[in-house]
């Protein structure tokens, strides 16, 4: 981070702040989007069929999801914006200045698509069967349209295509992955509406409506279950070769570090995709009697995990970037960091006091590099932390693993000279406990 | 700019559209969010008083009548959350675009007490939805649930002051960094605009609360009670806190520095600053005329109109002294560089055209379709 100021967040660090607000945004708004599918089917069957059971459930499910994404949706959006706004100005400058018409033109349809909510919510019983239908389509229409427009900016992170050289809007927004991921979320959004469903669904009092409704809530799970490898094969063969081989290579090199953990995680999003339907099929489909709140419950909870996990696997696949091939997760350039074993990080970073290293001041300035260049993905003590992952280095090989980091894959260079790297180095040492240089000692 | 402020360099990538445009757009559409605003903090704080006058009153008449007002009051707050939050997002998305390098700068260094706004403001919703929703359940308690509301929007509030105080004064970042040592946990309490700037706020936030409670009595078709009672105590509401603005302006106004405040005093901002005046002097007179004797509907409407037009120039004004703030540190708008996307601003304002279009369509639709099937 070379412009900015760093928040300094221990513990579980900034990555894992930014990935919890994100998983339950998600998870919220891809629900706004598939529960507004599932309320137009649903009301729709209800009114051919004159059913009134049918009615009564889908005016319940309706007040569930305006309760829930009216507020719960825009703030948790508003939220990802202020910890990535916290965590990586440089990130969220990068993109509000290519996509600031994109964004407004998302507010207006999110702006719509919420108005339409209450309208109706609140036109349950006024207004006639056919008007309020419409405003069932009209609503999933719109937020549909939501999901069109973010995923322009979504994709563009992982898959900025032709942009880096054209620097065109268009390029930008229509990239490489944006077709596959539009489809892969549309269908997860009909599986989340599905889950969601069982839930609701699982809490009416009459049994045989609530087995009636569990088993067609399980149905909606079913096209993502037969869709979802094909158009994640889809998803991934429209990836830049570089990253497809990073899944390659995890899978066939389950090492240490973080290949490691995006094999795992990949691994876990299929297992657990896998029980959820299995669960569903089993439970609510098969056998809708036997099936309690409870299971329910674990069900959206592990779905929950799934947007987790595959939300995890977005941002592992972009690195080291932030935005592929142009931003590094520590937010340089990296156009800047084309010479980065030569750049002079203390006299460019105007957060950095010190202009110059002595031994006093060593450690300090060595701290403050650390903050600067590492702690967008690491912490000192808690997750990613230095404790663990230098454990055992001797300061000497800290010092030239620091000009080696881009051979892991999956870190940006260091930038900073000699001078600098030996500071960070020792500031590191000091985290581990490693023993002080012969030199020194001598 | 001078090397020893830490204020980072604009970002390489141009701002996407024109300078005028861009604050055109953050002037319109932050004046929607201020009203908005100004109505879920400030008619927070009245549903509070009419809930708490409701339960505590001696006279049985003003106690049933409060009763109605707070639950009417309280059932516009949960929706007021929703649009306030929508409306915030465009000038957040603009001020973002154009003034990045400030916003973002003081979002970082005060990042713990920034990201909290978020979960204040849920906590703030979810009371009010048992404030509204257990009107009757709650009777007893559901004053609890309405204070932890006010509270909490009230500390919202306090919170942006902050950091949009906190971002038009690089002068003292690079200190607070060091002291903080980057921990977020910073309030920009050292600045003395800071309390008047929030009372100018949040007296305004019960004004225009005010109105909103006029609005509601003007409206009122089935109490009879009712509605001369809701445009008196709304206007009462909405002339007390404008008279004490009278004090606090006074008192923010010499807040500022001098050479700050002197745009105040000639050209374009001045004009503005007197012709705002002008048009709050008119409305009082106007609201306050309305609800003497027998209520007069027009004076009402053009007293309210008067009072939104003069906020409108209140908010550039307040945009006018933060680039004055800005030109201290020798910041204009002259250092960021523009390339405008023509057509992706054309399909912006074609949405923005549709998307109001629908949403008048499904209003009259829906209001020809409730009159349709109401009882006769």
């Amino acid at each position: 981070m070379l412009e900015f100021p760093v928040w300094n967040v221990n513990g579980i660090g900034g990555g894992w702040l930014i990935g919890i607000i994100a998983t339950l945004h998600v998870y919220v708004a891809q629900f706004a989007i598939g529960g507004g599918l599932y309320l137009a089917v649903t009301e729709y069957i209800a009114f051919k069929n004159n059913d009134q059971p049918l009615l009564d459930y889908i005016r319940g499910f309706s007040n569930f999801l305006m309760l829930l994404t009216t507020v719960f949706g825009a703030l948790g959006g508003v939220g990802i914006w202020f910890v990535v706004g916290n965590v990586n100005p440089t990130g969220i400058s990068a993109l509000i200045h290519n996509f600031m018409f994109f964004w407004a033109i998302e507010w207006v349809v999110f702006l719509v698509e919420i108005s339409i909510a209450f309208f109706y919510y609140y036109s349950w019983g006024k207004v006639s069967k056919k008007f309020h239908l419409q405003l069932a389509w009209l609503y999933y229409g719109i937020a549909f349209m939501s999901l069109v427009v973010i995923n322009g900016i979504l994709t563009f992170m992982l898959t900025p295509g032709d942009w880096i050289t054209t620097g065109n809007i268009w390029d930008a927004f229509f990239n490489p992955s944006y077709l596959p991921s539009v489809v892969l979320r549309t269908v997860i959004t009909f599986a989340i509406a599905g889950v969601f469903a069982i839930v609701t669904s699982s809490r009416i009092k009459e049994e045989a409506m609530r087995v009636r409704m569990l088993h067609y809530s399980a149905k909606w799970l079913m096209p993502s279950f037969f869709l979802l490898p094909f158009i994640g094969y889809w998803f991934f063969s429209s990836l830049p070769e570089s990253v497809a081989s990073l899944v390659l290579s995890g899978i066939a090199n389950i090492g240490s570090g973080n290949l490691s953990i995006l094999t795992r995680l990949l691994l876990l999003v299929m297992l657990l995709s896998v029980t959820i339907y299995l669960v569903s099929l089993l439970g609510p489909y098969f056998n809708p009697k036997m099936f309690t709140f409870g299971f329910s419950i674990a069900i959206l909870v592990l779905g929950l995990f799934v947007t987790g996990a595959t939300e995890s696997i977005r941002e592992m696949l972009r690195k080291p970037y932030v935005i592929y091939d142009y931003l590094y997760s520590n937010g340089v350039r990296k156009s800047v960091a084309a010479d980065s074993s030569n750049y002079n990080i203390i006299m460019h970073n105007k957060w950095i006091a010190e202009k110059t290293i002595t031994p006093e001041n060593q450690k300090i300035v060595g701290e403050k590099i650390f903050r600067v260049q590492c702690q967008s993905c690491h912490t000192t003590t808690g997750y990613r932390s230095m404790e663990d992952l230098a454990s055992g280095w001797e300061r000497d090989f800290i010092y030239r693993r620091l000009s080696a980091l881009t051979a892991t894959g999956i870190m940006p260079p260091f930038m900073g000279n000699d001078e600098e790297r030996r500071a960070l180095a020792e500031y590191i040492g000091d985290i581990v406990k490693a023993k002080p240089l012969v030199a020194e000692i001598k | 700019m001078p090397d020893q402020l830490p204020i980072p360099s604009p970002d390489v990538i141009p701002v996407p559209g024109d300078i005028g445009m861009i604050l055109f757009l953050l002037y319109l559409t932050f004046f929607i969010h201020v009203v908005l605003m100004n109505i879920l903090v400030g008619g927070t704080f009245l549903t509070f008083v009419s809930e708490m006058i409701s339960k505590f009153s001696s006279n049985e008449q003003k106690r049933s009548l409060h009763e109605h007002l707070s639950e009417k009051l309280g059932h516009i707050m949960p929706f007021m959350v929703s649009m306030t939050i929508t409306f915030g997002i465009a000038p957040l998305l603009f001020v973002q675009g154009i003034y990045g390098q400030f916003f973002y700068t003081s979002s970082v260094l005060m990042a713990t007490v920034w990201l909290s706004v978020v979960l204040l403001i849920l906590i703030g919703y979810y009371s009010l939805y048992f404030y509204t929703r257990g009107f009757e359940k709650y009777k007893n308690r559901r004053y609890i649930f309405i204070s932890i509301s006010m509270v909490m929007f009230a500390v919202v509030a306090f919170i942006y002051v902050n950091n949009l105080t906190l971002m038009q004064t690089p002068q003292k970042w690079l200190a607070i960094y060091t002291n903080t040592n980057g921990s977020g946990w910073y309030l920009n309490t050292d600045d003395i605009t800071l309390i008047p700037r929030y009372l100018h706020i949040a007296l305004s936030a019960i004004a225009v609360s005010g109105l909103l409670v006029l609005y509601l009595g003007m409206r009122e078709k089935t109490n009879e009670q009712l509605k001369p009672f809701a445009i008196r105590w709304g206007a009462i509401w909405f002339v007390i806190p404008t008279l004490l603005q009278i004090g606090v302006g006074f008192w923010f106004y010499y807040a500022i520095p001098e050479n700050l405040r002197s745009i105040f005093s000639h050209g374009t901002p001045g004009t503005l600053f007197q012709l705002s005046h002008v048009l709050f002097v008119v409305g009082t007179i106007c609201i306050t005329l309305s609800a003497i004797g027998k209520h007069k509907k027009m004076t009402a409407w053009l007293g309210i109109i008067t009072v939104l037009l003069g906020i409108l120039g209140k908010i550039i004004n307040r945009d006018q002294l933060r680039q004055a703030y800005l030109r201290e540190v020798n910041w204009t708008f002259d250092v960021l560089k523009t390339a405008p996307q023509y057509d992706v601003i054309t399909l912006f304002f074609i949405s923005l055209l549709a998307g109001i279009g629908l949403l008048i369509w499904v209003l009259r639709k829906y209001q020809k379709e409730v009159k349709a099937n109401s009882p006769k």
